[in-house]
C-alpha cells in the first residue's frame, strides 16, 4: 500500500509556541519556535476553557500545562465539518487536537497563532497525562540538544546525532541556535520541570486504580505552581488563575483567600494591579 | 600482517587473505555509473570486510590472494578493508587457507543484511517441528522466534533442536530478509550453545524514532491520528487466505469464505508518526468482540474504530516491516494506555538523563 508523506504533527506546549517570532517560507510558512522546531501541524491536549460560537465562527481556548493554545473553526468553506465537530465540545471538557497553525502579526511585530483543527477528540485525564509527559520528554531532549550546541561553536548536525540525538533534534537544535540564540532556554526548561501533572480528576479516588487510594491536592501548592509557571515577564494574570482555579474545582472566594495566604506568606506579590509573580 | 593485528586505520597494509564472498553493486556517481565490489575476506586470525573499487576478474569467492597497498578505514563504527587503484591484488592460485571465523555479537534490532553472518543471544519462543521432504530425503526444520531486549526475529533451524524458552548464544546465524523483516537461520556450520541462569527483559518499550531497522515484536505508545475511511470487514478465501473483492476466490471459485478486519491507521507519539495495519486478531480484543461475532458487528467496526481508536492513546505491540527504505508497522495487539504504562514511560524516559 502506497502512501502519501504527511507534514508532521509536533507534540509542542503553548508556550512554545506562544514565544516564536519566525516564519519561514511566503504563502503557506512554517514556524521555527525558540526550540527549533519547523511546524505547520501541532498535536495539543489540553481542558477547554472557553468557547465561543455564532454563525460564522467557533472559537475555543484550550489550557495545556502552562498556558493556553486558541482555536478556531469557521462553519463556512471546507472547514464546516470540522467546526460542527468543535460545536459538540464544552467548558471544562478535555480534548486532543491536531491541527494546522494560522500565524498573524501585526503592526507593532508581535506574532499571534491560532490553531485550525482537523481533528478534535475527548479524551480521559490519563491521556492528557501521557501527551504532558511525552511532550516534556521531547521538548526536555530539544533543550538538551541546544544545550551542546551552545556549548560547542563548531557543533554540527553531525556532532549531535553523533552524541546520540536524531537527525531532527539535531536540525532543530541548529535551527534553533540560528534564530533564537538569546532565547532563555533556561527558563523554559524550568517550566517544562516545574509542570503540575496532578489534575482535579486526581483529587478524586481514581475509579482505574486499584489501590483506591485518594491523592489530595494541596490547593496552595496548585495556586502558586500555576503563577510560577505562567508568568512569562509581566506577572501572571488574576483572570488567568481564576479559570484555572476553577478548572480545579477551587472557587473564586477560596481562590482569593489563597491568594490572601500565599501573600502573606511571601510566596507571591502582586507585581501590577491584577498581576501575580512568585518570589 | 594478519587480520586480528589490524587495530586501527591504516593506509599501506599487505595481507595474504582469502576472498569469502564477492558481491557487486551499481551506483550512480556525477561521473555515471560506477561498480563496485564488496563482501568478505578471511585469514587463520578472522574476518574482515572490503569494499574494491577495482577489482580483478579472475579472482573469486575461495581464492587466496595476496593483497598489497590496501587501506582500512572505520564504517558504522568498524573497521573496513578498501581497495582502490593503488592496491595490487595478486592471485595465489592452487593455495587454501584455514579461516577462523569471527562474529560480531549483535543485538537483534541492529542485524541487517550487510553483515550475513552474526552471533546472538536470545531466547527462543514458539518453536515448531516441521518435517519436509528434499531431493527425496527426509528433512527436519524448527521454526520460531529468538527474543533479546531489543526486537524478536523470526529464526529457522535446519536439523538443530533448540528449547523453548532457553535463552542459546548462536554463533555464525545467516541472517536474511522475509516477509519484509529480517530472519536468522541455523545451518551445518552455525554453533548453538546453551547459556544457563541469562536474564533477558523482554518488555522493549521503545519510541517510534528510535525505531531504524524492521524490529519485531515492539511496544510503542501513542495518539491514533488518522483511520484509514476503509478499515472494517473484509472476506478472505478460506484455502488461499487472500482477500475477496468479487463475490468468490477467482483461483478457489468453491471455497468458502471467512471475515476478517483490515483497518490502516497513523500513530504518533510525539517523536515521529508511522503507518499501522491491524488485522482481527488485534481489533477484535481492543474492540471486545469475539472472534463469532464478527457478523453481527459487521457493519459497526468502522465507527467502533472511530470512536475507540480514532483519537486515542494506545499502548500497541507491533512488528516494524521495511518497504522501499520506509518502515511501517504490523499490529499485534492494541490496549488503552494505563497509568502503569505511563510510570514506564517516565522510567524510560529518566533513564537516558
Amino acid at each position: 500500500m502506497a502512501y502519501t508523506k504527511r507534514e508532521n504533527s509536533y507534540w509542542i506546549f503553548s508556550r512554545e509556541l506562544k514565544d516564536s517570532n519566525i516564519l519561514e517560507g511566503e504563502e503557506k510558512p512554517y514556524v521555527i519556535t525558540p526550540l527549533g522546531t519547523k511546524v505547520k501541524r501541532i498535536l495539543i491536549t489540553g481542558k477547554i476553557t472557553h468557547k465561543s460560537s455564532d454563525e460564522k465562527m467557533v472559537k475555543i481556548t484550550v489550557m495545556d500545562y502552562i498556558g493556553s493554545f486558541y482555536l478556531t473553526g469557521f462553519k463556512t468553506g471546507f472547514s464546516s465539518e470540522i467546526s460542527e465537530e468543535m460545536d459538540k465540545f464544552d467548558v471544562n471538557d478535555t480534548v486532543v487536537i491536531m491541527g494546522k497553525i494560522n500565524s498573524f502579526k501585526n503592526d507593532g511585530g508581535i506574532f499571534y497563532f491560532s490553531i485550525n483543527p482537523e481533528m478534535i477528540k475527548k479524551i480521559s485525564e490519563l491521556e492528557r497525562f501521557f501527551w504532558g509527559i511525552r511532550t516534556a520528554y521531547v521538548s526536555k531532549r530539544k533543550i538538551y540538544a541546544i544545550t551542546e550546541v551552545h556549548k560547542d561553536e563548531n557543533a554540527t548536525e553531525e556532532t549531535l546525532v553523533k552524541l546520540g540525538y536524531t537527525v531532527d533534534e539535531a536540525a532543530d537544535a541548529m535551527r534553533s541556535k540560528k534564530y533564537y540564540n538569546d532565547y532563555d532556554y533556561e527558563s523554559y526548561l524550568n517550566t517544562v520541570s516545574a509542570i503540575n501533572y496532578e489534575t482535579p480528576e486526581e483529587n478524586k479516588t481514581d475509579e482505574n486504580s486499584n489501590s483506591g487510594n485518594t491523592v489530595t491536592l494541596n490547593l496552595d501548592s496548585f495556586v502558586l505552581d500555576y503563577i510560577k509557571n505562567n508568568d512569562f515577564g509581566p506577572g501572571c494574570k488574576y483572570d488567568d488563575i481564576i479559570i484555572a482555579a476553577s478548572n480545579a474545582g477551587i472557587s473564586r472566594e477560596k481562590l482569593d483567600e489563597i491568594l490572601n495566604v500565599l501573600g502573606s506568606n511571601g510566596d507571591i506579590y502582586e507585581v501590577s494591579l491584577k498581576r501575580y509573580k512568585a518570589l | 600482517m594478519k587480520i586480528d593485528e589490524i587495530l586501527n586505520e591504516n593506509n599501506n597494509l599487505d595481507l595474504k587473505i582469502k576472498i569469502l564472498s564477492v558481491d557487486k553493486r551499481e551506483v550512480t556517481t556525477s561521473k555515471g555509473n560506477t561498480i563496485y565490489y564488496y563482501g568478505l575476506v578471511g585469514d587463520e586470525t578472522g574476518v574482515l570486510s572490503y569494499t574494491a573499487w577495482e577489482f580483478p576478474t579472475p579472482v573469486k569467492a575461495g581464492d587466496v590472494v595476496e593483497i598489497k597497498y590496501a587501506r582500512t578505514k572505520e564504517y558504522n563504527g568498524r573497521l573496513r578493508l578498501y581497495f582502490d587503484s593503488k592496491t595490487e591484488v595478486i592471485l595465489k592460485p592452487g593455495e587454501t587457507m584455514d579461516v577462523k571465523n569471527t562474529y560480531r555479537e549483535e543485538k537483534l534490532q541492529e542485524i541487517s543484511l550487510k553483515i550475513p553472518f552474526v552471533s546472538v543471544t536470545g531466547k527462543v519462543t514458539g518453536m515448531v517441528k516441521k518435517e519436509y521432504n528434499k531431493d527425496g530425503r527426509n528433512l527436519v526444520i524448527y521454526n520460531g522466534f529468538i527474543e533479546d531486549d531489543t526486537s524478536r526475529v523470526r529464526l529457522s533451524s535446519f536439523g538443530k533442536e533448540l528449547e523453548n524458552n532457553k535463552v542459546y548464544k548462536i554463533k555464525g546465524a545467516k541472517v536474511s530478509e522475509f516477509n519484509k523483516q529480517m530472519e536468522l537461520s541455523i545451518g551445518d556450520k552455525t554453533e548453538v550453545f546453551l547459556v544457563n541462569d541469562a536474564n533477558i527483559d523482554l518488555e522493549r518499550n521503545y519510541k517510534i524514532a528510535e525505531i531504524t531497522n524492521p524490529a519485531g515484536s515492539i511496544n510503542i505508545m501513542g495518539f491514533v491520528i488518522t483511520l484509514g475511511t476503509k478499515s472494517g470487514i473484509i472476506k478472505r478465501c478460506s484455502i488461499c487466505n487472500k482477500p475477496i473483492t468479487v463475490s468468490v476466490c477467482p483461483d478457489h471459485p468453491d471455497a468458502k469464505t471467512v471475515l476478517d478486519i483490515f483497518s490502516y491507521f497513523t500513530v504518533d507519539d510525539g517523536t515521529k508518526y508511522i503507518q499501522c495495519i491491524a488485522g482481527k486478531n488485534a481489533i477484535l480484543p481492543f474492540l471486545n468482540i469475539e472472534n463469532d461475532e464478527i457478523a453481527k458487528y459487521a457493519g459497526d467496526i468502522y465507527s467502533k474504530l472511530n470512536d475507540n481508536l480514532y483519537g486515542h492513546a494506545v499502548k500497541m505491540n507491533v512488528d516494524f516491516i521495511k518497504k522501499d527504505n520506509e518502515l511501517s508497522t504490523r499490529v499485534n495487539s492494541i490496549s488503552s494506555i494505563n497509568r502503569e504504562d505511563i510510570k514506564n514511560d517516565i522510567l524510560l524516559n529518566n533513564s537516558g538523563d
